[in-house]
């Protein structure tokens, strides 16, 4: 193999199939039902494990029937799963059945009730009282501090504050959580759909007290992931089992159920925003506090307010910080990341601001985005694309002003119907969306359409892009109209998809995609559209006269037409 | 509950299976015939995951209890066609349609019960059929145009330019 320093790469006019739509090698597979995901794995000898983890974090189970599960039809094994390096892994304490089949394992834990120690009750008053003091405490970090914000806001001729409330989140990946493991003397394998292969290798290595280098590690196809596979939680539950069946494979499934109650949620947050106009009707001032939950892990500030310091706004005065306490319900990444809180705190705001000041959504942000005034040191994450703020500026200027053009902005919706416009930044990809809504002025809502304007770069395979694109705009639409993880008397209220539900064919809007490419830079395309389409349904529904949304999901409100 | 003998047709041909008769047919099609094809999401009915054909109609799998099958026909995603031509699967990859592709198998066996009855569905009459199957990567717009692609296939009718795939 040449020294990698020594290849010289081609250039990009000289480029032949990147940036062709290709077909994908995976489809014919997936649609004769050959694709072998995860749950999918079979070996021979196989045994069938169902868990049931403690409904309420970090507790335990106190009274375990093992004996009469095991008595139960099919099963050949009952354990509970409580090791240090469980824990560890990010599992709650559960109790598994082993059976010779998935049904005959969950039935029999099913059929005789764990008794669990339970260290505290969470409940939605506290989380709400706990994120409500961040907002109104002290920070915990400032992330980013232009000029005098305190002091702008203090000589301001005219301020407005808006708060953004956001549940938590469960990714609802269609495949439920599992793992296959087998653990013999000399070492162990896993096959799992997992996206971080080699955290959930060492992670299993750990559990089952072996060197990595002993393991294998198949990763097979996934049936989602969205951020929830990157923990191997499940996959540390199989080897956890297997290691106590030497030689015997164990294929371990969460029931759908198990995987919404426990799982690593998009954190619930609260966003306050101040703004200050000078006297002559300037935005001059402008603060964004996020109250959100800490993680001892690299994930916590992504995960809340990745979006909320690099905004590219003309404004003299800019304080973005970030209040966080530890509440005890496990988070992490889901698509679209801090974003998903972050933008449509800043995006709501704009709209309500552009009202304030007599303005519309589109001019308002338009003027905010100049490459001439922009701020030169906007902060960067290490996977955002390394382009100067001036032309970040330009780009997302650019992206805005096509979409106004192209929803043709400027024309009255008739009485009911209302468009929305948001747009943001996100790893180098810069998007603008406009959602059109019909209210039925009884409460009903139809998405009518969604137009998307996507800056990325360059294209790989545009037909893919599509696709994500696509997928960014349901999964945004699905966390805005119905998206909520709630507690009550210490567990989760939802548990599977008639209490959680997820975008369905109808709700689906009609979705127009148009893309400004450039051979010069990669963007991204997974997860912009994710976070930009929940603030511009919101303001599309406020345009239409409904009411001002800042708290989500949108179902928790009765769409009636404001009173004027 | 009882253990018994249950007889039943599975693509073409027959099985017999001595489980529960309460135990789920999802469950019996994967973990004791091993055609895993046909997928877990909920099993409460309201992803559609599961959907396979029983005695030619759509059905949860995950809802049906194998004991309710005797001498009855079941087709799964494995048996929709013996190589895969299906008019749906080719529209399917014409269209590009899954992503992660795990609920495809329901949605291509429950969109192949509708054009069994209806070879030309409207917009709405698919989409009405299609609600009752969950896709989290969001691939609904495509799987109406597929369906729309299949029809035309089989009525053997010429597919307009402006009904083959179109957005960017």
């Amino acid at each position: 193999m040449p020294d990698a320093r020594s290849v010289r790469l081609k250039e990009a006019k000289d480029w032949r199939h990147v940036g062709q739509s290709v077909q994908r090698l995976d489809l014919p597979g997936k649609v004769v039902g050959a694709g072998v995901f995860g749950i999918d794995v079979q070996l021979d000898g196989m045994g069938f494990a169902a868990v049931a983890a403690c409904p309420y974090f970090g507790g335990s189970p106190r009274v375990v029937a093992t004996k009469a599960l095991a008595e139960q039809p099919g099963v050949r094994q009952v354990l509970v799963l409580d090791e240090p390096a469980l824990l560890a892994a990010g599992s709650q304490r559960a109790v598994a059945v082993i059976a010779r089949n998935w049904w005959d394992a969950k039935r029999a834990l099913d059929s005789i009730p764990i008794e669990w120690d339970v260290p505290f009750r969470l409940e939605d008053e506290t989380i709400s009282a706990q994120l409500l003091a961040g907002l109104e405490g002290a920070p915990y970090r400032v992330l980013r501090r232009d000029g005098d914000p305190a002091e702008a806001l203090q000589q301001a001729a005219g301020t407005f504050e808006a708060d953004y409330v956001f549940p938590y989140l469960e990714h609802g990946a269609l495949e439920p959580m599992n793992a296959t493991a087998v653990v013999r003397d000399d070492g162990f394998e896993v096959w799992a759909p997992t996206q971080a292969p080699e955290e959930a290798l060492r992670v299993a290595a750990a559990i089952a007290g072996m060197p990595v280098e002993t393991g294998r590690l198949h990763p097979t196809q996934m049936g989602g992931g969205f951020g929830r596979r990157l923990h191997s939680d499940a996959i540390a539950q199989a080897v956890a089992v297997a290691k106590t069946m030497r030689g015997t494979p164990v294929k371990l499934v969460w029931s759908r159920e198990e995987t919404m109650r426990h799982g690593i949620y998009r954190q619930s947050a609260m966003v306050r925003m101040r703004a200050g106009f000078d006297a002559n009707g300037r935005l001059a001032a402008w603060t964004h506090r996020i109250s959100g939950q800490t993680k001892d892990d690299s994930h916590a500030m992504v995960n809340s307010t990745y979006g909320a310091d690099s905004i590219l706004f003309s404004i003299p005065n800019i304080l973005v910080d970030w209040a966080a306490e530890p509440l005890g319900v496990p988070v992490g990444l889901m698509r679209g990341v801090g974003n998903s809180i972050d933008v449509f705190a800043i995006q709501s705001f704009l709209d309500e601001l552009a009202h304030q000041a007599g303005s519309d959504a589109y001019r308002f942000q338009r003027a905010l985005l100049d490459p001439a005034t922009t701020p030169h040191e906007v902060p960067l994450l290490e996977f955002d694309q390394p382009l100067p703020s001036a032309e970040r500026a330009g780009r997302l200027r650019a992206v805005l002003d096509e979409a106004a053009k192209r929803s043709n902005w400027d024309t009255p919706m008739p009485r009911g119907r209302g468009r929305g416009i948001a747009a943001h930044e996100y790893q180098g990809g810069f998007y603008a969306v406009v959602v059109e809504v019909t209210l039925d002025g009884h409460g009903s809502l139809k998405v009518d359409r969604v137009l998307v304007v996507a800056d990325v770069g360059m294209l790989g395979n545009p037909h893919n892009a599509e696709a994500q694109v696509e997928g960014g705009v349901a999964f945004g639409l699905s966390s805005a109209l119905y998206g909520r993880i709630s507690f009550e008397d210490g567990m989760v209220q939802q548990g599977n998809f008639d209490t959680y539900e997820l975008l369905r064919a109808d709700a689906m809007p009609d979705v127009q995609i148009h893309w400004i490419t450039d051979r010069q830079f990669w963007g991204d395309v997974s997860q912009g559209a994710v976070s930009v389409v929940p603030p511009a349904l919101t303001n599309a529904i406020y345009d239409a006269g409904g009411p001002r949304i800042r708290k989500l999901p949108v179902c928790d409100h009765a769409l009636l037409p404001r009173e004027t | 509950m009882a253990v018994r003998k249950i007889n039943l047709s599975i693509n073409g041909e027959q099985h017999s299976a001595e489980v529960d008769e309460d135990t789920p047919l999802l469950w019996v099609l994967r973990d004791v015939f091993g055609l895993v094809g046909t997928k877990y999401g909920c099993g409460i009915g309201a992803c559609g995951c599961c959907t396979v054909h029983i005695d030619g109609e759509a059905a949860f799998a995950c809802l049906t209890p194998i004991g309710s099958l005797e001498g009855r026909t079941v087709r799964t995603i494995e048996g929709l066609s013996p190589d895969g031509t299906h008019p749906l699967q080719r529209a399917w990859i014409e269209e590009q349609v899954p992503q992660c592709g795990y609920c495809q198998s329901g949605q291509l066996m429950r969109a192949a019960a509708l054009l069994a009855h209806n070879n030309a569905p409207t917009r709405e009459e698919i989409i009405a059929e299609m609600h009752a199957n969950l896709c989290r990567c969001g691939t609904y717009l495509r799987i109406v145009k597929a369906i729309e692609r299949a029809g035309a296939l089989i009525r053997g009718a010429t597919i307009r330019p402006d009904e083959s795939r179109s957005s960017g």
